[in-house]
This record gives C-alpha cells, structure tokens and sequence, in this order.
C-alpha cells in the first residue's frame, strides 16, 4: 500500500487503513525498538508508542515519499525519549536481546559481535540500510545527517566490518 | 570477507515475530478516533470566504466614488478638461487601495490576525480583490463615459492611468518606507502630467498605450505574486479550519 493510498483513505476516514499500516510496519519498527531500548517489554511500548504518535500527527506529515523514514525517525525520537539518559550502546552480544528464531550460526554470532564494536554511528547507518532496508537518503532522515555523512559513515562501516570479519 | 557477503548476511536476519501488534492496532484506532481533523485552506478559499467581512467598507467607498465620476463625467462633455478628468477619477479608483492597506499596520491588526490565525498577506490579497470588484465597476463607469465625450480615448485616459496608478501604489507600498504617501505622492504627479499634457497624451498611438499597459499590469500581476507566495511559504501563520 502506498503512502498517498494510505493517507487518502485515512483522509476518507477509512480504519481498515490504519489497521493495514500498523500491521505493514509494525514488525520492522518493532525490531528497530528491541535494538534500541533495554528490554522486551520497553521495546513493544516504545513501538506501540511510535504508531500512536504517527497516527496523532499525520495530518502534519507532508507526502513527500518518505513515509517509512518518518516513521523510523519518529521510532528513533520516542526510543530516546524511553533511555532519558545520555544513549548508551546497546551490547548486540548473546547477552543483550536476541531476536528470536535468529539463526545463532557462527557466522552471525561473529556477525554480531562485530556490529557491536562498530561506533554507535556506523552501526546505525548499517542497522537501517541493511538490516531494515531503508534507502541511504531515508537513513540519513532518519538519523538527521547529511546524505554525504551517511555515505561515509556506510562505507567505513563495511570497512571495519571486512576487516573484523 | 568481501563487501557483497557483509551486506547478503546483514539482509539475511530474518524478520522477528511482532506480539502486540493487536494492541498498537487497538491504541492507534482510540488515537485516531480522537483526533480533530483538521483541512488545510487554499489562498483562494480564504480570500473568498473573507470578501463577505472586508468587502462592505470597500464598495461603500468606491460606490460613493462611482457617484463622484457619473456627476463629474457626464457634465464634462468633451475637450481637453474631460480628458483630463477622466484619467483624474481612473487614478481616484486605483488608489482606493489606500485606506485599507494602511489600516492593519496602522492600528496593530497583526496580533488580532494572529489570533484569528488568518494570514495577515492573505487578508490583504482578500481586500485587493474586494477592491477589484470594485473599481472595475468603476472603471466601467468611466469608460462609457469617456468615450461618449470623446471617442477613442479610453485607453489612453482610463485604463492606462488606472494600470500606472495601481502599480505605482503597489510597489510604493510594499517596498518604499512611508508607502501611501509615496503612493498618493506618485499619483499627484501622474494626474499633474495628465493634466498639462492631455491633448497631446491624445495622440499617444494605441500601440504604445497598450505596452506601457502591458508594462503596468506586470508590475501589478508580480507585487500581488510576491504577496500570494510570501503567504505561501509560511511566513505568516497557516490557515487551518477545524471540521
């Protein structure tokens, strides 16, 4: 479903196309927020959160094809608010969360363990382009940085990821 | 391990299982439910919508003036005078924009328009229609009868003094410090060139009349563009009706 069929039904006060875009997105968002907060329980609030706030505000958001990467950046916004502290790095070991039916093979283990000792900045890039699929220029909405320092970030990230692996 | 394999293994991580996507679903439909729907205006809507509030004292006005040209031209008969005359109550119609541009700077509108959250550029752009209205009903008036006093000089009397008039004000107003004096001040001079040059502004050929028209109505059509897309872009608030 696009973002302008998404809004347009909203629009005409059609609910099913909420319940299509939170169970569309809910998922990825969901696994952003385990990432991104310290346990189970604050990650689905964090997301829960996350679709009420887009929902609150839609009429604010301007289509300009970047729906996914407003989303995420709210997601981003409301796991910070959920840390309150200065962020800490969260520890991608089997320690930390582990998402389930994760294939605990040694290569993603070893895959694991060398994401987390990427900087939190590179990490982040690599989280959302690879792992949650968005467009370099969406990561770079998402983490309000200019495209060219996303580029950059991306690339010494696959760097350091190479030579760790 | 090569770039290619980094990014196919950072793709393989399988989609998690998502428990409470019901609940997001449940608060995001109460969400919904209560939010106010709001329906963003177009500049178009508001000018129009705002005509049956600014429109009265404007057409009061330029009726009073209709009155004015209709004794004043229709015993001028012909001559150099009528002439004169003519382009005289063409720049009096222009300049009926005065009043009413000045007033929301003068008496402080800005905060009562803020209130209101009605564009202060967008209000104006209503005035100036409403004044639109207006003074093409009196230029009308006057080129009928103009033209029954002397035929052929419509154009050179009425119109182009009113279009030479209406942007000399609108310019002066936006952009000169002081702008209705300069705007009154610039109007003088054109009624004093009309009225000691009447006989020959007579023989101006209808082409020439016609482009510094043309040239006039530019300098209209871009000062009311600049206004319409000052609005636009947000620099006063934004038009929002609650439905």
């Amino acid at each position: 479903m696009g973002d302008k069929e998404i809004r347009k039904r909203l629009g005409s006060g059609d609910e099913t196309a909420l319940d299509e875009l939170v169970r569309a997105y809910y998922p990825d968002i969901l696994r952003y927020c385990r990432r991104h907060t310290a346990d189970e329980h604050s990650a689905e609030d964090a997301a829960q959160e996350t679709f009420c706030k887009a929902v609150r505000h839609l009429d604010a958001y301007v289509h300009r094809g970047k729906f996914r990467a407003w989303l995420y950046k709210i997601a981003a916004n409301t796991c910070a608010d959920f840390w309150r502290a200065p962020r800490r790095d969260l520890p991608l070991t089997g320690e930390a969360y582990v998402e389930p039916g994760f294939d605990r093979a040694e290569l993603a283990q070893d895959l694991d363990a060398a994401l987390a000792a990427l900087p939190e900045a590179q990490r982040e890039v690599i989280l959302l382009r690879y792992v949650h699929g968005l467009k370099l220029r969406e990561c770079a909405a998402v983490l309000d940085i200019p495209l060219r320092t996303a580029q950059s970030r991306e690339r010494a990230a696959l760097q350091a990821l190479r030579k760790l692996l | 391990m090569k770039p290619r394999e980094i990014k196919a293994l950072l793709r393989a991580t399988p989609a998690a299982d998502a428990p409470g996507v019901d609940e997001a679903v449940r608060r995001c439909r109460a969400v919904y439910a209560r939010r106010r729907t709001l329906r963003r205006l177009g500049a178009a809507e508001i000018i129009v919508g705002q005509l049956r509030f600014v429109a009265r004292p404007v057409w009061l006005v330029q009726g009073a003036l209709l009155v004015v040209i209709c004794l004043a031209l229709g015993r001028a008969g012909g001559g150099r005078h009528a002439l004169a005359m003519s382009a005289l109550t063409a720049v009096l119609v222009a300049l009926t924009i005065l009043p009413f541009y000045g007033r929301s700077e003068r008496h402080g509108m800005r905060e009562i328009e803020a209130a209101t959250r009605v564009s202060r550029v967008k209000l104006l752009l209503a005035k100036l229609a409403a004044v639109g209205v207006g003074d093409a009903v009196c230029l009308g008036a006057a080129a009928l009868l103009t033209l029954r006093n002397a035929p052929g000089t419509a154009l050179v009397f009425v119109v182009l003094p009113f279009a030479l008039a209406s942007a000399g004000s609108l310019f002066a107003l936006n952009h000169l410090p002081g702008g209705a004096f300069a705007a009154t001040g610039f109007a003088v001079a054109l009624v004093s060139v009309y009225w000691a040059m009447a006989e020959r502004l007579s023989r101006l050929p209808a082409a020439a009349a016609l482009a510094a028209c043309a040239l006039a109505a530019g300098v209209l059509a871009a000062e009311c563009i600049k206004m319409a897309r000052d609005a636009q872009f947000g620099k006063d608030m934004e038009e929002i009706l609650w439905t």
